[in-house]
């Protein structure tokens, strides 16, 4: 049997439109061997949570552009919870302001990620977060 | 409680997680699979094959929500 692919919902919450950065994570991700589902643009945190217990995914990837996150994200992490999904590990990326990294982070966001950063250390990461898991 | 039980009490996340380990050929997941068995065998398995764009996935929605339909006069199915 092969080592367990680790599952990663990439998803757009909210209203803005531009997910080209969400592809390319979604893309990079496939590429390191991972299984990604992505949602497409402007899904609520319903259909995120929703997509993420039906998936049984290790990790989600939210994209956000529009200055929404300090609404979104809470929103989605609370719903997450409500579901029995407080394993899933949830990473950002977007324009996010950096004195709101440090608040997202607290809420339980695992990394932050802005223009410039590369896709190998987004893929490092998330390898890192499931190390231990086969 | 196993997540075989888990998901005969109708719980969606016990059933993804279930989906996970026999998808992956876990052992745990064989052994669900062998718990959650007695409670099978009154399915169909129906094919539907067409060409590109001729409406397979609009006939399938349709049927499915044909099927859940409760039979008319008796509100339990």
């Amino acid at each position: 049997m092969a080592e367990l692919k680790i599952r990663v919902l990439v998803a757009k919450p909210g209203l803005d439109g531009h997910d080209r950065g969400a592809k390319v994570v979604a893309r990079a991700l496939r590429d390191a061997g991972m299984e990604v589902i992505y949602t497409g643009l402007r899904q609520t945190p319903e259909m995120i949570a929703e997509a993420a217990l039906q998936e049984d995914v290790n990790a989600i990837g939210l994209s956000i552009l529009s200055g929404a996150h300090m609404t979104l994200v809470p929103r989605i992490l609370e719903l997450l919870k409500v579901n029995g999904l407080e394993h899933v590990k949830v990473f950002l990326g977007g324009i996010i302001p950096d004195q709101d990294v440090h608040r997202l982070k607290e809420m339980g966001v695992t990394g932050v990620y802005g223009p410039g950063a590369s896709t190998e250390m987004i893929v490092n990461d998330i390898r890192q977060a499931f190390a231990d898991r086969n | 409680m196993s997540l075989a039980e888990s998901v005969l009490a109708g719980e969606s996340l016990a059933l993804a997680q279930l989906l996970t380990q026999v998808e992956n050929g876990l052992p745990e997941g064989r052994l669900a699979l062998d718990k959650l068995f007695p409670y099978t065998g009154r399915a169909h398995l129906i094919g539907v094959t067409g060409g590109t764009g001729t409406g397979k996935s609009s006939l399938v929605n349709q049927l499915a929500l044909h099927y859940r339909k409760p039979p008319a006069g008796n509100p339990d199915g």
